[in-house]
């Protein structure tokens, strides 16, 4: 059986060689989810599991031709791969929300891990608890412009562009934290004297 | 001029292709049989109708429109022609009328502020929802009156999860953070406690999801963080584990909600490969149903989910903020 790592399209890939840093940002923060009195719960797979601590959001990718599995009540029907994080075999599914963010939405319901919330609230007080998705309106006044350069920012943003040039120009859960950080809350800068919020918001 | 002929003739039957199809799971053809039927959704919407011409031509689907009415559903129960469902962003439940196709907010003596799960006993006339930040589990009777409060300070670490057993009069709330599931009594008074956390048989780790067989009082809980389910029956003696790691059919990546039909069959949904799939009681892999969308039988981040007496599907679409209905078919 070959096992493989499936990453979603832009998702963060993962260097194996300078996996190091990574590992300490999962291992050591909320996000390890494997770990238990020094020792990782097997999440049922066949053979060596060292990458146990990226499994819980890289699911592991299985080629179905290895593996026994058919469909009882059609017995004839394709087994094939599911696609992962609101993807199809087309492609993400919308244009507006990135796979990665899925990701981290398939756990945080409440139930799991803190829940986000978001959307265009309907009262006029909102209830939710994050600004995702919302869009970047490089014509604001109080946004900077698209090739502000992003300071000490983790990951590979170098400028505002970086963070909102796809789906259709909506902000992404990425576009503020990495999961694989030891900051704190994730966030991709140490947000020191609020650097993670000037980086777009102008004063 | 032929060519406007070809279009305007695959206008048409596209337009033919799209409306007034049933939805079956699997397709029926000779020696086939469907077993599951799509029902409809809550709220109800008319895809048909509401669809415009590039939908239906491109297949493009609309995003981000919904209102924020709803604002993110979990758990799900049906009782007495009412579709209740919770909304996690609000804080409020919803009740839904089968009958007055009324939708509305129900009205608590409790402000409840994230409530998860929700479960029905028959027998008590009780609808029980958990509320993840109180740590509470409460029953209120069909008048909206509490009668029914689990959860001294410390009890719980987060109740998600929960089920009721009419027979053996037994409401089960699976406490995620404490990687146990909780048994009481219909007084309140706690029976006992089974699991910790580990990757053992009878084991958990970060538990959410719980549904209970009406016939044998078998126990299947979604074991979400270590990709798998496992099924106890009603001496809490562990049956059998299904799942792992892995993004093929009979394997998860976030499995939540859980259901059982009257053969026994097992249904379990996945937010991360936004379908369901079905078991046999014995844990081979009968089919699965959906895909990432927004039409109907398609799912972005499905929740929790529901089976009722009449084998009604009740699957939480958390994105999509709708109820997806399906009907077993045997």
């Amino acid at each position: 059986m070959t096992a493989y790592l499936y990453a979603a399209e832009d998702f963060v890939s993962l260097p194996v060689e300078e996996g190091g840093e990574y590992e300490k940002g999962i291992r050591a923060t909320k996000h390890n989810l494997a770990e238990y009195k020094g020792k990782f719960l097997n999440p049922n797979i066949a053979g060596e599991y060292n990458l146990a601590l990226c499994m819980w959001c890289h699911t592991q990718n299985i080629d179905v031709t290895f593996v026994d599995v058919e469909y009882k009540w059609d017995p004839e029907k394709e087994v094939d791969k599911f696609p992962v994080y609101g993807q199809t075999k087309k492609g993400p599914v919308l244009k507006s929300v990135a796979p990665s963010s899925m990701v981290c939405l398939s756990c945080h319901d409440g139930a799991n891990a803190p829940n986000i919330t978001f959307g265009k609230s309907s009262t006029g007080t909102s209830v939710h608890s994050h600004p995702v998705f919302v869009i970047y309106r490089k014509d604001r006044k109080y946004l900077r412009p698209y090739n502000s350069p992003l300071i000490g920012w983790e990951g590979k943003k170098h400028f505002v562009y970086d963070l909102i040039k796809d789906y259709n120009g909506r902000l992404q859960c990425a576009s503020c934290h990495d999961p694989h950080t030891t900051n704190p809350l994730f966030l991709r800068s140490k947000n020191r004297g609020s650097k993670l919020c000037t980086g777009c918001h102008a004063l | 001029m032929r060519y406007k002929l070809i279009l305007f003739c695959l206008f048409i039957w596209m337009l033919a292709s799209v409306s007034g199809k049933e939805l079956l799971f699997p397709e029926p053809k000779p020696g086939i049989k469907p077993h599951i039927k799509y029902v409809g959704q809550v709220p109800p919407y008319d895809y048909e109708k509401n669809s415009s011409f590039f939908e239906i031509i491109f297949g493009e689907e609309s995003e981000l429109a919904n209102p924020d009415f709803i604002g993110k559903p979990y758990g799900v129960v049906y009782a007495r022609g009412f579709l209740f469902f919770t909304d996690t962003a609000h804080g409020v439940i919803f009740s839904y009328s089968f009958k007055t196709k009324n939708l509305k907010i129900l009205e608590l003596p409790i402000r409840l502020r994230l409530p998860m799960c929700l479960a029905y006993s028959k027998k008590l006339n009780v609808l029980f929802v958990s509320d993840a930040t109180l740590k509470k589990v409460f029953g209120f009777d069909s008048k909206g009156r509490l009668v029914f409060a689990v959860g001294k300070r410390g009890e719980f670490k987060k109740p998600v999860g929960i089920a009721v057993d009419d027979n053996l009069e037994r409401v089960y709330v699976v406490d995620t953070f404490d990687h146990r599931v909780k048994v009481y009594d219909f007084n309140g008074n706690f029976i006992r406690g089974f699991g910790h956390r580990g990757d053992k048989d009878g084991e958990f780790n970060y538990p959410t999801n719980i549904a209970v067989n009406r016939k044998n009082g078998n126990i299947y809980i979604t074991d979400t963080q270590l990709f798998r389910v496992q099924v106890f029956n009603k001496n809490f003696e562990h049956i059998t584990t299904i799942g792992g790691n892995g993004n093929i059919p009979g394997r998860f990546a976030r499995p939540k909600g859980i259901g059982v039909d009257s053969d026994g069959n097992i249904y379990v949904v996945d937010a991360a490969f936004n379908n369901f799939q079905i078991f046999s009681p014995e844990g081979d892999v009968l089919y699965y149903i959906g895909e990432a969308g927004t039409q109907p039988a398609k799912f972005l981040l499905p929740a929790g989910m529901y089976i009722d007496e009449n084998d009604r599907i009740y699957i939480v679409d958390s994105f999509n903020k709708r109820i997806q209905i399906f009907q077993y078919l045997k």
